[in-house]
């Protein structure tokens, strides 16, 4: 077989394997919108989207910095009347997919940490593609089980460690980076 | 007024923290209250963090290392999770140790603060609770010793955090899986029994806390230290306690899981708790 037709062949098959992947019902909490996160964060003041998009040498000196992996190029943050932030953020862990609002004051000091959204799964689901994709509360209802009720879930104690980790990237990506940028 | 609802989550005392209240008030009045909640939790977590360098929890390890003998002065809530951790060891025969020593001091998991005495920790003879003396808030110890409080901890934020919420809020919070539901009368809950997503059993609230025992995580916290063995154990699907208080239904989850069944009973009754054993299949039993 041709390495042109290997190769092709490959690509077909990876093809298949994402649309023939059963998507398993995943786990998913919905707390704060973005809205009222904001007002829950910084209630004296009002936010002016200031969106920012790091260059890639700016992704690796973070990386470098706090050890830990950039996935997104693209801060989704506003700023304060005072120079502070408020950023929407992603954290990734080997079972959780959790979206956390993140309040920075204007000398980089974390004011506060809000989940927005928190999704959790075991399955095969973890090498699908549209799993890695969500973000921003982007939910496809047909993949996730969104409760609208309370439901009060038990369970034994889950680490957060992974969020400790996205502050501290987030920490060096302040200081590296949105510290710099003038108000 | 309308009735208004909020969900909160953050990440606190190494987990995850949910506040969910609904009253009728204003929304602004209502966000306040789930402040206070949570300001309540971090003020707990700050005095009896094991990780923590400059907790009171830290403070007290450090002196019982190095002058167990010496009385150590604690504040209200210390003394109040050291004297119900005292009761819990003693009603338990000994199973239930805050003062994990030995696991800690041989594992990676000592907080640096700790760890700078590690090579004398590692010289000593340790204690256990049995050797810890207390009267009233007055602490001392005849051999060197100290404590890991971990779940208590939990139970007991939640415990105070609820405490101060006024008659006319309802709803419920969860710290890791230590939860205080206020009305819980007429209400369900999911116990998570497996790795599985769908692995929740819906069962009637018995109580207004619970905590639940479980290994489907597989990090470190899904082992349970048997002080008796030196052993770790590890538990098929879940093992719940439903109690007054979730400072008590975390302790008792914790030592149920190490007890035979005859034994386990009478921890229950005596803490007016009901424990309940979910297999991994999702049957469960009460254990009381």
């Amino acid at each position: 077989m041709s390495m042109l037709r290997r190769r092709f062949l490959k690509g077909l098959v990876a093809t298949a394997a994402t649309f023939a992947l059963p998507i398993q019902v995943a786990f998913a909490k919905s707390y704060l919108t973005i809205a009222q996160a904001q007002k829950i964060l910084w209630p004296d003041q009002k936010l002016t989207p200031a969106p920012v998009d790091l260059t890639e040498e700016q992704a690796d000196l973070i990386e470098d910095l706090s050890d830990i992996r950039v996935r997104n190029h693209h801060i989704n943050g506003w700023r304060s009347e005072d120079g502070g932030w408020f950023i929407v953020d992603q954290v990734i862990g080997k079972h959780e997919n959790i979206d956390l609002a993140i309040a920075i004051s204007a000398e980089g000091k974390v004011m506060g940490i809000e989940v927005l959204t928190y999704r959790e799964t075991y399955g095969d689901q973890i090498m699908h593609p549209k799993w890695r994709a969500q973000f921003h509360g982007k939910d496809s209802s047909e993949f996730l089980k969104l409760d609208k009720q309370i439901r009060n879930i038990s369970g034994a104690t889950l680490s957060c460690r992974h969020v400790t980790d996205g502050i501290n990237r987030l920490n060096h990506t302040w200081s590296s980076v949105l510290s710099k940028i003038a108000l | 007024m309308n009735q208004v609802s909020i969900k909160r989550c953050r990440p606190l005392l190494g987990t995850f923290v949910e506040v969910n209240l609904t009253a009728k008030m204003s929304e602004k009045a209502l966000i306040h209250w789930s402040n206070i909640a949570f300001d309540e939790i971090e003020r707990i977590h700050q005095t009896l963090s094991f990780h923590q360098l400059d907790s009171e929890l830290s403070a007290l390890n450090i002196a019982l290392i190095t002058a167990p003998n010496a009385q150590f002065t604690m504040s209200v809530d210390l003394q109040n999770v050291v004297t119900f951790a005292q009761q819990v060891f003693e009603q338990s025969n000994s199973y239930y140790d805050i003062s994990i020593a030995a696991p800690l001091v041989a594992s990676k998991h000592l907080p640096a603060h700790l760890f700078a005495y590690k090579a004398a920790l590692l010289a000593q003879q340790f204690g256990c609770f049995a050797d810890v003396n207390l009267e009233g808030n007055l602490i001392s110890s005849a051999k060197p010793i100290f404590f890991d409080l971990g779940g208590i901890a939990k139970g007991y934020a939640v415990d105070q955090a609820i405490s101060l919420l006024p008659k006319d809020i309802t709803g419920s919070i969860n710290a890791g899986g230590d939860m205080r539901v206020i009305n819980w009368q007429k209400q369900t809950v999911e116990i998570k029994y497996g790795q599985r997503n769908s692995a929740l059993k819906k069962l009637p609230m018995l109580n207004t806390a619970l905590a639940s025992s479980g290994s489907y995580y597989q990090e470190s916290g899904s082992q349970y230290f048997d002080p008796k063995n030196k052993c770790y154990v590890k538990v098929n699907g879940s093992t719940s306690v439903f109690a007054d208080s979730a400072m008590v239904a975390d302790a008792l989850t914790k030592v149920i899981v190490l007890m035979n069944r005859k034994d386990a009973e009478k921890v229950l009754n005596h803490f007016n708790a009901k424990g309940i054993s979910i297999n991994r299949f999702g049957f469960s039993r009460r254990i009381n």
